[in-house]
């Protein structure tokens, strides 16, 4: 989201410079009294003119935009998760992890220890509690073994005391 | 420009033309009257007030384009030269200490390449990325370390530490404050829970 939004931002800024350049110069422009030199005015004032509110054209048009919008504020409001992660150990705000990275070295340590086993985390941040999840492709009985280690990484990683692991396994208990 | 800020750009944007397609919709369907919704988009009303004003709406469209045009500039530059917000260092000038004459000039990206050299010898550190920040003396430093899974992150602090010291030996000054980002680079398979 972080990219998308830098790209729009950057694309937002182009369609201002073309919208502005073009909108003064035809001001200065007909305003001189020229025709317009770039954009069918005239036609489009006609269109505009005889154009009611009602018109399915204006009432599709406006019904695009507003869908487009809202879909665009909502990603836009909606709660993101923390890029960066402080860890407990640091008190003045100078040692931090990158969250996705952070997910992925823990997911590979925990392949190593138990073989085998392909691993998906996630890594839930709160200011006073971190929650790993962790799932597993693997049967029931390992998770024990991967529960405790998860804490080990959450330890090493200076992860606050109330921190929790919650283990899914995709394979019966049976399963090998 | 920070990612904070494009999302309220982005916000403010979209609530605008969100509350402005709404009111055109609603007037459409004719939540403010069938007379209103019959209207044309552009009415007389419309022509009669730019014709009146004569050269006066030439002048407002020309400057709503203009400042349209530098607000689009803005974005765009400061889209280009992202530093999370922040002035990044140029030149920094130390003046003498000893004397109220002369003083001296160090130029901000090759101390940010010395000492992205010195993280790189470090255990476990494959990669590294320096930024500083700010003027002198108050000079922030930002980096981010590409280490290993292998990493001993109870040691790395130390390291680090002893960096910065050679850093400060080096060039006279320590930045003030430090934040250091640590992004894990493993060689296998990468997974994410989605």
């Amino acid at each position: 989201m972080r990219l998308f939004n830098r790209l729009l931002v950057f694309a937002l800024g182009i369609v201002f410079i073309a919208l502005g350049f073009i909108a003064a110069v035809e001001a200065i422009w007909t305003g001189l009294g020229y025709q317009f030199l770039w954009f069918p005015g005239r036609e489009w004032l006609h269109t505009l003119r005889k154009t009611p509110w009602s018109a399915r054209s204006a009432l599709v048009g406006a019904a695009i935009v507003a869908l487009i919008a809202l879909m665009l504020l909502i990603a836009e409001i909606r709660p993101w998760r923390k890029r960066l992660v402080r860890t407990l150990s640091d008190r003045d705000g100078t040692w931090l992890l990158h969250r996705r990275s952070t997910e992925h070295h823990v997911g590979r340590n925990l392949e190593a220890t138990v073989l085998r086993t392909a691993i998906k985390t996630h890594l839930d941040i709160s200011a006073h509690r971190w929650k790993l999840s962790l799932r597993a492709d693997a049967a029931a009985t390992t998770r024990p073994r991967l529960e405790a280690a998860g804490r080990d990484e959450l330890e090493k990683l200076g992860a606050p005391a109330g921190s929790t692991v919650q283990v899914r396994t995709t394979r019966g208990p049976g399963a090998q | 420009m920070s990612d904070r800020r494009n999302r309220l750009i982005l916000t403010m944007f979209a609530l605008i033309l969100f509350v402005a397609a709404l009111l055109a919709l609603l007037y459409g369907v004719g939540v403010f009257g069938e007379y209103r919704a019959s209207e044309p988009v552009i009415d007389d009303n419309v022509i009669h007030r730019w014709n009146n004003n004569g050269a006066g709406s030439f002048a407002v469209l020309g400057a709503v384009g203009f400042v349209l045009f530098l607000a689009g500039c803005i974005l765009v530059v400061r889209e280009w030269r992202r530093n999370d917000g922040r002035k990044r260092a140029g030149t920094l000038a130390f003046p003498a200490k000893v004397s109220d004459r002369g003083m001296t000039t160090l130029d901000s990206a090759s101390l940010s390449h010395t000492l992205e050299a010195d993280l790189k010898r470090l255990p476990d550190v494959s990669g590294a990325l320096v930024g500083l920040f700010g003027g002198a003396p108050d000079v922030e430093l930002r980096t981010v370390l590409d280490v290993s899974d292998q990493v001993n992150l109870n040691g790395l602090p130390k390291q680090f530490g002893e960096a910065m010291d050679r850093f400060t030996r080096t060039v006279g000054f320590r930045p003030h404050p430090i934040r250091v980002t640590l992004r894990f680079r493993g060689t296998g398979r990468e997974r994410r829970l989605r």
